[in-house]
């Protein structure tokens, strides 16, 4: 039975009912009680009256006779009326002759005052007899006497309250009778509606089987035969629905089932975590890479189960806010996994995130072909370009002395000028042909170290407007010779950008070129914005542009747009992968945009640093040094021949002094390379890796004094001695070697010269390891025709640090405590095993 | 209440007929006797006093009826109970008139009950019937209209307190207060104290009032106070011995110590049986400072003949208290009451002797005619038209010796102030 909150009907009925009566009643009752009470008051008086009358009346002869007991013989009968509280006589003296107190007359009714003509009704309140209604009447006006008669009015009320209390009873009597025969009467119409309700329940509580019995023939009656047939209705719908549930059930399980075996079988490891990190799916190849056996992982954390970098993709995807995310992730027992996560989510009927999930194949034996791949061409691009190089330096001096020394004593003979050509062209074709494929070898080299992670990045504050200028130097010869112009368009206030100044340099040279390659037309516009936090640099061209379906593709490794059969191939098709790489490194994209015959725009991006103004200092000084400095991976360094002369860099922005320590140098045998300037000398000596910079201090841009910090701390060139002239007397802290103070005559300065050159050129010498009691191999001095270096076994790390070229002895007792496979792979470094005491050398 | 005593009257009466009426088969005189009607209170707190009066005049009447009755004729009493209730009494005096045999009415108790009565008397459907002797000293039946009607032995009310008022005036006890009942017989002690004193020129310092019918266990506290607040030289107490006794207890467990004067109608050794009892119970002699006035001589006077008939009669009769007593009374070997009664029978039977030798003179003609009748006592009796009191003297009694003796003047001396 549902319960009833509250108070049922009935109760509510009943309890009116009985305030109602109640209501009722009391007033009744107090009315009736009142009018009994003001009716008996009434009557006292009268009736005290009638009493005081009539012992007036009788008592007149006594009192003359002063028969005290005689009177008290007649009022004590009168006492015994129902009613008198008292009644006591006076004589004409108003002494009281006779009265019925005990144990005393009250004080209080001696000072009642009389009327001597008519009677008097007093109401008091006397101790021991409460309300009294006092009736006083003159026994022969007053001659006599007076006569009082008290009528009790506690009486009246006791009456009073008597008359209310029966009332009450006998209301309250009936009152209950009342409720009984309700009761009754209401039992007979609620137990049908208690039966109803009851069926009603039993049917909320789909049992369809129960009957109800009501054969009262009205209205309730009929109310339950149509529930009865309401609940035939309700009983075959539920069959119906149940059959159709446990059909649709079956279904879902078998699907359920059919999904669960896919999950199971997958060859790619499947995890799903729901919103709050907790694992939901696991499934066997997930668990075999990871090892986690056959423990139940449900509501485990993900982070709890997997190592780090699956919870942090986890953790990434499973609150649905970001795109797909993938990682290359470590498995168990060395294997290499890759692994894709992205959110669940659905979007009906309301958006609403169900987690992530994570998928993870095994890759392992992907990236071991891929650095199989990577190696290889390493491998091969090094033994490449070692030979290449030996190939280009030779083709080159060879085409120089064909020019220097033989063509101008062939060019009377006739016969010969048309071999001269040919062989000259062809001189031509060999060195170009050298260049692009050291270019190519080393662009393949470089990706190849990029994707093998091998390369050394800087981190340094770039500024992008520096960047595109020294591109547009880099450039310079190239689109000069096409004669198509490049227009820099640079955004003031542009934000510096964080990474490796030289790569990116090396991505803008690679765009311009392209451009150049590809268009006729001026100009090439090269622009650089600010784009939220990025720093968007793009080359635009009104080339030919680049099929909308190539946009994508021309990023590939070697992938360059057009027949490369027909087109001459200008380049290796590796810029743009390089490109990518780099840009990727630095948190960028790279992009194109083109419209096919109306010119191609690259854009690229690089997210911008934040730098406080504090640094500002620290940063100029860096960025300076940057400027001098170039990456030998990018610029191809002249071999050094040993036989060559030495070659000196003269750095000076007065022509004069170029021009004279030319002369001085060329005329002592020596070869002269000229910078203008100080980057110019940073790059050059870079680049040349002279023998000896002889430099003056005052400069216009960077001074000496910072050229030659830099140059110090730049470790290709910081074993250059530095020859410092200055025209002034005060040049101890210069900073370089030695410093000479203009004017120099030649004399000196070819000592002095000699001096650093023979000091501090051990590029072509030879170390020997142990001590130098050992005695000299006949035939070093061969070899080595300019010094022999003893050292110890320990420190020959430190002369490599130092830049040590050359050959290296060891003799064979101390090749064990070296790696000499280590030694020999440096470039410039020949090793050579001494045999023990045989007197013979063996080279390796 | 009064139906029950009405029914009760009946059941008695014709019992005694009953009885009567097989002694008088015996002595061949069936009709012919003296039937006098007596209404006392045999139960009740006053029961004492109806029972000790009905002994004394059945010890005298025994002895007459042995002796030939009143030539030949016997005399008995008929009882009927009143409790010392008016209305009861009134029932009762309505019977006894009504039948034809009762002679007069004889021995009736009490104040309130005797002046109720009065007007029966004087005629009630053509019966009239003379009261002789009424146990009460008030006023009403010694004054007219009623005095033609009743014949008085006993002094009254006003003679007994005028004597004691006298005896306190001379011992220097002049503040007295006044406890009494709070009806007629109260009142008359009460108008008898306040005309005694207002002769010597003084007025009640104080009076307090209990309901009669009040019992010996109730308590008179408060009344005590009212009179011990009033700093008398002396209480005089007009009630029954019941209630007396009561008083004198609590006045005397208050410290109320001064002399408390009784008058004759409290039955002075029911009185002192009471205080007796209490006394033993409380360990306090209640019996000290009473002065009890008499109507009679003390029957410990035996120089007197009537003394010595009277226990003589008592001792050797017996007399058993009427049929309608309360069992548990305990009957008094001797008592002031009871030697009133036999004083009153004795009387009565000089009367009925007169009546009888000359019935002509009706009862009241041979009553008026009695004169210097010696009954034995020191004091002779005469009766006329004029005079129907016989007897005006008042005796002082008090306790010695755990009995009402004769007051000697050293007595009094000891309580003068």
């Amino acid at each position: 039975m549902a319960k009833i909150r509250g108070m049922s009907i009935f109760k509510k009925m009943g309890l009116l009912a009985f305030a109602l009566f109640g209501a009722i009643s009391i007033l009744t009752s107090i009315l009736t009680a009142y009018i009994l009470y003001d009716r008996m008051t009434k009557e006292y008086i009268s009736k005290g009256s009638a009493i005081a009358k009539s012992i007036a009346g009788a008592s007149q002869e006594i009192l003359l006779n002063r028969d005290a007991a005689t009177v008290q013989a007649m009022i004590d009968q009168y006492l015994e009326i129902e009613g008198v509280a008292y009644v006591f006589v006076m004589d004409a003296d108003r002494f009281v002759v006779s009265h019925t107190f005990v144990p005393q007359m009250p004080p209080r009714l001696t000072m009642l005052h009389e009327f001597k003509q008519e009677q008097r009704i007093d109401e008091l309140e006397i101790e021991s007899y409460g309300r009294i209604i006092d009736i006083c009447e003159p026994i022969l006006a007053g001659v006599a006497g007076y006569v009082h008669v008290g009528m009790d009015k506690e009486l009246i009320e006791e009456y009073f309250w008597s008359v209310v209390l029966k009332m009450q009873v006998l209301m309250i009597a009936i009152f209950w009778v009342c409720v009984g025969t309700l009761y009754v009467v209401t039992r007979r119409i609620s137990r049908p509606l208690a039966q109803l309700t009851e069926y009603a329940e039993k049917l909320a509580a789909h049992d369809f089987s129960a009957t109800i019995e009501i054969r009262t023939k009205d209205e309730v009656d009929m109310l339950g035969r149509t529930m009865e047939s309401m609940a035939k209705e309700l009983s075959t719908l539920f069959t119906d629905m149940e059959s159709e549930v446990s059909k649709a059930t079956g279904d879902l399980r078998e699907h359920m089932v059919y999904l669960s075996a896919i999950i199971d079988n997958l060859a790619d490891g499947l995890v799903v975590v729901s919103p709050s990190g907790s694992v939901t799916v696991i499934n066997p190849a997930m668990r075999e890479f990871f090892d986690l056996g056959d423990k139940d992982y449900r509501g485990f954390a993900a982070t709890d189960v997997f190592p780090t970098e699956v919870s942090e993709l986890t953790t990434a995807i499973r609150i649905c806010d970001s795109d797909t995310r993938s990682a290359e992730i470590p498995l168990s027992r060395g294997r290499t996994g890759k692994a894709v996560g992205s959110s669940i989510c659905i979007e009906e009927p309301a958006r609403q995130c169900l987690g992530g999930v994570v998928l993870i194949r095994d890759i392992t034996r992907e990236k071991e072909l891929d650095q199989l791949k990577t190696d290889f061409i390493a491998t091969v691009s090094h033994e490449l370009r070692t030979p290449m190089t030996s190939v280009l330096g030779f083709a080159k001096i060879i085409r120089k002395k064909l020019e220097q020394a033989v063509f101008p004593t062939l060019i009377e003979k006739s016969d010969v000028e048309k071999a001269v050509i040919q062989v000259q062209e062809n001189m031509e074709i060999i060195v170009s042909e050298a260049e692009r494929l050291t270019e190519l070898i080393n662009d393949v080299l470089d990706i190849a170290r990029m994707e093998a992670g091998e390369i050394q990045w800087r981190d340094q504050v770039v500024f992008m407007p520096d960047v595109i200028r020294q591109s547009l130097d880099s450039t310079r010869g190239i689109w000069s010779v096409k004669g198509v112009e490049v227009v820099a368009d640079v955004e003031s206030g542009l934000p510096p950008v964080r990474g490796d100044r030289g790569r990116l340099v090396q991505v803008l040279i690679n765009l311009i070129s392209n451009s150049i390659k590809f268009t006729n037309e001026s100009p090439i516009i090269c622009r650089a914005r600010r784009d939220g936090h990025f720093v968007l640099v793009s080359v635009s061209d009104h080339g030919v542009g680049i099929d909308h379906d190539d946009l994508e593709s021309i990023f590939d490794k070697f992938r360059q747009v057009g027949d490369t059969l027909t087109d001459k191939p200008a380049g290796t098709g590796l810029g743009l992968p390089i490109c990518r790489q780099i840009v990727e490194y630095h948190g960028g994209l790279i992009w194109a945009e083109s419209e096919p015959g109306k010119g191609s725009t690259f854009f690229f991006s690089i997210p911008a640093a934040r730098i406080r103004t504090a640094d500002t200092s620290v940063f100029e000084e860096d960025y300076k040094c940057v400027l001098s400095e170039s990456d030998s991976t990018m610029l191809v360094r002249e071999a050094t021949d040993p036989d060559a002369a030495p070659l000196i860099l003269v750095v000076g922005d007065d022509p004069t002094l170029g021009l004279f320590l030319k002369d001085v140098f060329t005329g002592q045998g020596l070869r002269v390379a000229v910078a203008g300037n100080g980057e110019e000398a940073m790059e050059m000596a870079s680049a040349l890796l002279p023998n000896l910079i002889a430099m003056d201090l005052m400069m216009p841009g960077m001074d000496g004094h910072t050229i030659i910090k830099c140059l110090y701390k730049n470790s290709v060139t910081n074993q250059i001695p530095i020859l410092v002239l200055s025209a002034l007397t005060d040049t101890v802290s210069s900073g370089g070697d030695i410093a000479l103070t203009r004017p120099v005559d030649d004399v000196r300065l070819i000592e002095v010269v000699r001096a650093l050159l023979l000091e501090k050129d051990i590029r072509g010498s030879c170390l020997i390891l142990g001590n130098s009691d050992r005695p000299v191999y006949k035939g070093l001095s061969v070899l080595c025709p300019e010094s022999i270096t003893f050292c110890p076994i320990d420190d020959i790390w430190k002369h490599i640090e130092k830049g040590f070229r050359g050959i290296v002895f060891i003799p064979v007792e101390l090749g064990e405590q070296l790696d000499i496979s280590l030694l020999s792979r440096l470039p410039d470094v020949s090793v050579v095993i001494l045999p023990v005491l045989t007197g013979r050398e063996k080279s390796i | 209440m009064y139906f029950r005593f009405y029914s009760r009257a009946w059941l008695v009466s014709a019992w005694f007929v009953v009885v009567f009426c097989t002694l008088a088969a015996a002595s061949a005189h069936a009709a012919d006797h003296y039937v006098l009607g007596m209404s006392a209170a045999f139960s009740g707190p006053s029961r004492g006093l109806g029972v000790e009066l009905y002994r004394g005049s059945i010890a005298c009447f025994t002895h007459i009826n042995q002796n030939g009755g009143i030539n030949g004729k016997p005399v008995v009493i008929i009882t009927n109970d009143d409790g010392y209730q008016p209305n009861p009494a009134i029932m009762n005096t309505i019977e006894f008139m009504k039948k034809e045999e009762t002679s007069c009415l004889f021995n009736y108790v009490g104040t309130p009950t005797v002046t109720r009565i009065l007007p029966l008397l004087r005629g009630y459907n053509r019966h009239r019937k003379l009261l002789f002797f009424p146990f009460t000293g008030a006023e009403p039946q010694r004054q007219a209209p009623y005095n033609e009607y009743v014949f008085n032995l006993r002094a009254s009310y006003r003679q007994e307190l005028a004597g004691i008022v006298k005896q306190f005036m001379i011992i220097g006890r002049k503040r007295l207060a006044v406890f009494y009942q709070a009806d007629a017989y109260g009142r008359s002690g009460w108008d008898g104290t306040r005309r005694a004193l207002a002769s010597c020129g003084l007025d009640i310092v104080g009076e307090a009032t209990y309901r009669r019918g009040t019992r010996f266990v109730d308590s008179m506290q408060e009344q005590v106070q009212i009179i011990k607040g009033s700093r008398p030289d002396g209480v005089i107490s007009i009630g029954s011995y019941a209630a007396c006794a009561a008083f004198i207890r609590d006045a005397r467990d208050m410290g109320l110590e001064v002399p408390i004067a009784n008058v004759s109608f409290v039955g002075s050794e029911n009185m002192l049986s009471l205080l007796q009892h209490a006394g033993k119970a409380n360990g306090h002699d209640y019996s000290k400072n009473l002065i009890n006035t008499q109507v009679v001589p003390s029957y410990e006077d035996l120089s007197l003949p009537a003394v010595r008939e009277y226990r003589a009669l008592m001792d050797s009769f017996k007399p058993a208290p009427p049929p309608e007593a309360d069992p548990l009374y305990q009957p008094l070997k001797y008592s002031f009451t009871s030697f009133e009664g036999f004083l009153n029978a004795k009387v009565m039977t000089r009367i009925l002797e007169k009546f009888d030798e000359s019935p002509s003179l009706g009862l009241a003609g041979a009553a008026e005619s009695l004169k210097d009748i010696d009954l034995g006592i020191d004091v002779t009796v005469s009766f006329g038209p004029d005079r129907h009191q016989g007897l005006n003297r008042v005796y002082f009694t008090t306790v010695r010796d755990g009995k009402f003796v004769p007051m000697l003047e050293e007595q009094w001396d000891s309580w003068r102030k």
